[in-house]
C-alpha cells in the first residue's frame, strides 16, 4: 500500500476537473494539486461535448433572461438562487478560456459568435465548430500542464472515500497500469467525476461514464439528489448512440417521421424543433409507437429521420463533426441524406447533492459539474448548459478546495477503513467465484434501464425494474472476474463499476417510483402532469444498508412562480 | 460467411508474446471497438484494451488494424470487405498489456514543446481577445489534434529514433504558434529546432496519412522548418 | 530482446517495411535505400579511379576485368544504378521544393509526375547510352 500526500485531490480529470485544478494552483501556486483520473484527463467525456455552452455576451441578451430560460427548461425544479448567481459567472470564463487559446468561432469582425440552441429565448450558445467540448478541454489540459503544482495521477481507479468525524481524509484506489493498492491522502477534495450516463444502453456516453462518482460518495453517506431525473437527448445516432447535437436543430435541422412529414407542429408549435430536450424526446417516442417510426437497417431500433439537406450549406462550417460521424460511423452524406436518431441517455441531471458554493455535507468535500447536482438543471438540462456550468463553478470549486486546504492541515488517514477497503477488493471482490460474468449482469442491466426507466415510466414498468435490479444485485454478490493479474486488470475495474452502477439503478429506479408526476425528463404515463403542490421538491437520496433512503428537500424560489410549460 | 476470424497480438504481464484468434458472430459487432468489447465481456475476460468515447474524439484506442494504425472505434466493419482482421499494439510505444501501449512518453514531448498561449497578460479577463475569421484558419485545422498517437506509431524516425519530438508535438507546437492570440513564437521555435525536432523529419508524410482527424502534420512541420530558417536569418542579420 | 521494447524500437529495419504502408512511405524508404546505393557506388567509382595512381597498364587490366566479363554484368549494373539515381534525383527535387512549400498539399500526385517524368528521361539516357556503345 503506497500513501501519495496532495493538499487539494481532484477526482476526475473532465472538464470540471481540469477547471478546479487550474483554479486551485492559480490561487496558490504552494498548495499541491492531485488530479485523480481513472481515464486520461483528455479521454474523458467531456470531449465529446458538441453544440455549444451559454453565457451572456451580448448587450440585448441579460442575465434575467438566461436564468428563466434555465428555470423553465428545468421545469421549475432548479433553485433559483442558484441559477441567478451561476449565470452572472459564465461570461468571465469564457472571456478566460479564450485568452488561453480556446479556438472559440469568430464573427467578422474578430468576436466571439454566438448561435441559437434548444429552448433559448437568445441566441447565446458560444460554441466552437461542433467540437466545443474537446477544443475547451484541449485548452484546459494545455493549461494545467503550465502549472508545476498541479500532478497528473491518470489511470487510477477511486473506490473509497474514507471519512471520519465527518471530514475526509484520504481517498482509496487502484493504479491501473501496475495494480498496486494507493492511498490518496489529502486536506481537501473535489468531485469531478461525471454522470452516469451509461446506465443505459442505448447512451450518447463514453463507455466509462459509469457514475463512479457518485458511488463512491453515496457510500460515504454524502447524499444524492434528484437521480430519476436522467435526460434522453433527442438525438442519438442510430445504431451506435452517438451524440448528433442539438445545433444540428437549432440551426435549421428538422425531424421527419416515415411519412416524410415534419412531426413537431403538433408537440411544440412556436419552438418546434428547438423545444427543449425532453419535449423533442417524448415527441419522438410517441411518433414511434404511433408507428411511424421507421425500422430498416439497424436491426430492431426502430428511428426517425433528423434532415439536414435544407441547411447542407452550413455543415462544414458549423456542423462538421456530425457530418463526418454520418459520413464515416454509417456512410450516410448529411448533405442529402437524412440521418436516423432515436433519443438516447445522454444527461444525469441528479448527483451528489451541493449548491452553487459546490460545498456538500462534509465541509471539506466539494462537488461539480456532472457529478453534482446544485440544482441549477433540475427536472431536465438545457442544451448549452452543461459546459459552462464545469468551467463556472469548475472554478469556484477549485478556489474554496484551496482555501480549505490552505487554511487546515492533513488529517491522518483511518487506517481500518483503508484495509476494509483493501481486503473488500482483493480477498472479496477478485476471490468470488460464483460464475456469473460482469458483462453479461452490466448488460442486462442497461437493457432492464432502457426497457422500465426510460423516456416514459409507469408504476408497473418501474416496479418490474426494480425487481430485475435487486436480482442482479443478487447476481452480482456471485461474479467470477476471470483476469487474476493485477497489473492492468480492466475485469476487476468493470466489476466495481459495476458495484456503483447497481446502487446508482436503484436509487434512480426508487426515485422514480416515489416521485408520482411527471416534470421534465421524468414522466409517468400513470400520471401525466406537473404536481406542484406536493412535488416541487428534490429528491434526496441516502445510504443505508438496506437500499437507499428517501427524503425531500424544497426547491428555493426567487422571483419566478411555476406556470405551465409549453414549447 | 457469418463470423469474423480475430486475431490478436497478446503480450501479457511478463512480456510473452502470442497471437489469439476468436471467431466473432458478425450480427452483433458493427466496430472494431465492438469486436474487441464482445471478446473481453464474453469470450476472454483477460484480454486488454483502451477505449472510452466510441465516436472517435477522445483518442483512446488506436491500435494497428491490418497492419496500419487505426482508430478502434472508427474502423467501421461494414466498409470491410473480408472477414479477417488482425489488430495489433499501436507501434513505436511500449507495451503495457495486450493492446495497451506505454502512452506516457507522448505526453511528455506534447508538453515539451509547450502547448499553451504564452502571452502576458494581467490575469484580468473581461473582453475577448480579436481575432478575424482569416487569423482563425491558420491554425484551427491543426487545433483539430486528438492525441491518440497514431502518428507516432506511422512515423519511421519515430521507429529508429525514440527521442524524436514527432507529428503531434511539432503539429501542437505550430499550432500555437500560428495563433495570432500567443506570443511565445521564439521560445517555442528555439525547443523545436533542436537536433530532436523539426529538422530530423524526413517528410515520409505518413502522419498526414494515418491522421483519423484529418490534420496534416507534415505541413505543419515544414511549416516550423521555414520559420526557424526565418528566425536563423534574423538571427543572422542582428535582428532580435 | 523483449518484446515490448521491439515494439517500441523497430530500428532502421523498420524503414524496410513499407510494404504495408502508403505512397508516402515508399517514396520515403526508396529513398534511402537508393541514397545509400549511391554513396556506396560513389566509393566504388574512387576506388577504380584510384588505379589510374598505378599506371595505365593497372587500371585497364582492371576495366579489362570487370567490364569485359563471360556477360557484361556491369552493364545490367550500370542500368539499375541509373534507374536508381534518377530515382532519387527526382524525389529529392519534390521534397526541395516541398521544403519551400510548394506543393505540399498534393505531394502525392507530385511524386508520381516527377517519377514518371524522371523514368522517361532515364528511357532517352538509356536509349542514347545504347547508342554511344553501340557505336564504338
Amino acid at each position: 500500500m503506497d500513501t501519495i500526500k496532495e493538499d487539494v485531490i481532484i477526482l476526475g480529470g473532465g472538464m470540471a476537473g481540469l477547471r478546479a485544478a487550474v483554479a486551485a494552483a492559480e490561487y496558490d501556486s504552494k498548495i499541491t494539486i492531485g488530479l485523480v483520473s481513472k481515464l486520461y484527463p483528455l479521454r474523458s467525456h467531456s470531449v465529446a461535448a458538441e453544440g455549444g455552452t451559454s453565457a451572456v455576451l451580448n448587450a440585448k441578451d441579460s442575465f434575467d433572461l438566461h436564468a428563466y430560460d434555465t428555470i423553465k427548461g428545468s421545469d421549475y425544479l432548479g433553485d433559483q438562487d442558484a441559477i441567478e448567481e451561476f449565470v452572472r459567472l459564465v461570461p468571465e470564463q469564457i472571456y478566460t478560456t479564450d485568452h488561453w487559446g480556446c479556438p472559440w468561432s469568430r464573427n467578422e469582425d474578430g468576436t466571439i459568435a454566438q448561435r441559437d440552441f434548444g429552448a433559448l429565448s437568445f441566441p447565446r450558445a458560444v460554441f466552437a465548430a461542433d467540437k466545443t467540448g474537446f477544443h475547451v478541454m484541449q485548452t484546459l489540459y494545455s493549461r494545467a500542464l503550465m502549472y508545476p503544482n498541479i500532478h497528473f495521477y491518470n489511470e487510477y481507479f477511486a473506490t473509497k472515500l474514507v471519512v471520519e468525524n465527518n471530514l475526509f481524509n484520504a481517498i482509496t484506489t487502484i493504479n491501473i497500469k501496475t495494480g498496486d493498492f494507493v492511498v490518496f491522502q489529502g486536506k481537501s477534495i473535489v468531485f469531478a467525476a461525471g454522470g452516469a450516463g451509461r446506465l443505459y444502453q442505448f447512451s450518447t456516453n463514453a463507455h466509462f461514464v459509469t457514475g463512479d462518482g457518485d458511488g463512491i460518495a453515496y457510500r460515504a453517506g454524502i447524499p444524492l439528489k434528484d437521480m430519476e431525473f436522467m435526460q434522453f437527448h433527442p438525438t442519438g445516432l442510430v445504431p451506435s448512440g452517438i451524440l448528433i447535437t442539438e445545433a444540428a436543430r437549432a440551426e435549421g435541422g428538422i425531424l421527419l417521421n416515415n411519412e416524410k412529414k415534419r412531426f413537431m407542429s403538433t408537440y411544440a408549435p412556436n419552438k418546434l424543433e428547438k423545444a427543449s430536450r425532453d419535449v423533442v424526446s417524448r415527441a419522438i417516442m410517441w411518433e414511434i409507437e404511433a408507428g411511424r417510426g421507421i425500422k430498416g437497417e439497424y436491426g430492431d431500433m426502430e428511428y426517425v429521420y433528423l434532415d439536414l439537406t435544407g441547411i447542407s450549406n452550413l455543415l462544414d462550417e458549423r456542423l462538421p463533426m456530425i457530418t463526418e460521424i454520418a459520413k464515416k460511423f454509417n456512410g450516410i452524406d448529411a448533405h442529402t441524406e437524412p440521418i436516423p436518431i432515436h433519443p438516447a441517455a445522454h444527461y444525469t441531471m441528479g448527483g451528489i447533492d451541493s449548491n452553487v458554493k459546490t460545498t456538500t455535507l462534509y465541509p471539506n468535500v466539494f462537488a461539480v459539474g456532472e457529478n453534482a447536482c446544485v440544482s441549477i438543471h433540475g427536472a431536465n438540462r438545457l442544451g448549452s448548459n452543461s459546459t459552462n456550468e464545469c468551467l463556472a463553478l469548475g472554478n469556484v470549486a477549485g478556489k474554496v478546495a484551496a482555501e480549505w486546504a490552505k487554511s487546515h492541515d492533513f488529517a491522518s488517514v483511518s487506517i481500518s477503513s483503508v484495509n476494509d477497503e483493501e481486503k473488500r477488493i482483493w480477498e472479496d471482490l477478485l476471490k468470488r467465484n460464483g460464475g456469473e460474468n460482469v458483462a453479461k449482469i452490466r448488460d442486462d442491466l442497461r437493457i432492464n434501464l432502457d426497457k422500465n426507466v426510460g423516456v416514459f415510466r409507469t408504476e408497473d414498468l418501474l416496479q418490474q425494474g426494480l425487481k430485475n435490479i435487486k436480482s442482479y444485485q443478487e447476481r452480482y454478490n456471485r461474479i467470477t472476474i476471470e483476469d487474476k493479474s493485477s497489473k492492468f486488470n480492466m475485469e476487476l475495474q468493470w466489476a466495481l463499476e459495476l458495484g456503483f452502477m447497481l446502487d446508482l439503478a436503484e436509487i434512480i429506479n426508487v426515485g422514480a417510483i416515489m416521485r408520482k408526476e411527471s416534470r421534465g425528463a421524468h414522466y409517468r404515463r400513470d400520471f401525466p402532469d406537473r404536481d406542484d403542490k406536493n412535488f416541487m421538491k428534490h429528491t434526496i437520496a441516502s445510504y443505508s444498508v438496506n437500499g437507499p433512503q428517501i427524503s425531500y428537500k424544497p426547491v428555493v424560489k426567487t422571483k419566478w412562480e411555476p406556470t405551465v410549460r409549453s414549447y | 460467411m457469418d463470423e469474423y476470424t480475430v486475431e490478436i497480438k497478446r503480450t501479457d504481464v511478463d512480456g510473452k508474446t502470442r497471437m489469439q484468434t476468436f471467431k466473432v458472430p458478425k450480427d452483433k459487432v458493427s466496430t472494431v471497438l465492438e469486436t474487441l468489447l464482445y471478446i473481453k465481456g464474453y469470450l476472454d475476460q483477460t484480454l486488454t484494451f483502451r477505449y472510452s468515447c466510441g465516436m472517435e474524439i477522445c483518442g483512446s484506442c488506436g491500435m494497428e488494424i491490418n497492419g496500419k494504425p487505426h482508430m478502434a472505434c472508427s474502423f467501421v466493419l461494414d466498409n470491410f470487405k473480408g472477414d479477417k482482421i488482425l489488430i495489433e499494439p499501436l507501434k513505436h510505444f511500449k507495451i503495457l498489456r495486450d493492446l495497451a501501449v506505454d502512452i506516457d512518453p507522448f505526453f511528455d514531448k506534447y508538453k515539451a514543446v509547450k502547448p499553451y498561449v504564452i502571452r502576458n497578460d494581467d490575469g484580468n479577463y473581461q473582453k475577448e481577445l480579436l481575432q478575424t475569421p482569416k487569423q482563425f484558419d491558420e491554425y484551427i485545422d491543426y487545433s483539430m489534434c486528438i492525441k491518440c498517437g497514431l502518428c507516432m506509431a506511422a512515423c519511421p524516425i519515430e521507429g529508429s529514433d525514440e527521442n524524436y519530438l514527432g507529428p503531434a508535438p511539432l503539429t501542437a507546437a505550430w499550432r500555437f504558434i500560428a495563433d495570432n492570440r500567443d506570443q511565445g513564437k521564439k521560445m517555442r521555435l528555439e525547443i523545436v529546432s533542436g537536433a530532436e525536432g523539426a529538422s530530423r523529419c524526413h517528410f515520409a508524410g505518413e502522419c498526414t496519412e494515418v491522421c483519423p482527424k484529418g490534420v496534416n502534420p507534415s505541413f505543419a512541420i515544414q511549416k516550423l522548418r521555414s520559420s526557424m530558417i526565418g528566425l536563423e536569418f534574423q538571427k543572422l542579420f542582428g535582428g532580435k | 530482446m523483449d518484446e515490448s521494447v521491439r515494439n517500441l524500437n523497430e530500428g532502421v529495419m523498420g524503414w524496410a517495411k513499407f510494404y504495408r504502408k502508403g505512397w508516402n512511405y515508399f517514396a520515403f524508404a526508396m529513398h534511402r535505400f537508393s541514397g545509400l546505393v549511391i554513396v556506396f557506388y560513389l566509393y566504388l567509382h574512387l576506388f577504380v579511379l584510384s588505379h589510374l595512381l598505378s599506371g595505365p597498364v593497372t587500371y585497364n587490366e582492371l576495366v579489362k576485368t570487370v567490364t569485359f566479363g563471360p556477360f557484361d554484368s556491369f552493364l545490367v549494373l550500370d542500368v539499375l544504378l541509373a534507374l536508381v539515381i534518377f530515382y532519387h534525383g527526382a524525389n529529392g527535387t519534390r521534397l526541395a521544393l516541398n521544403e519551400f512549400g510548394i506543393g505540399l498539399q498534393k505531394n502525392k500526385a507530385m511524386f508520381i509526375v516527377f517519377e514518371a517524368i524522371a523514368m522517361v528521361i532515364l528511357g532517352v539516357f538509356l536509349y542514347y547510352a545504347y547508342m554511344f556503345i553501340g557505336a564504338s
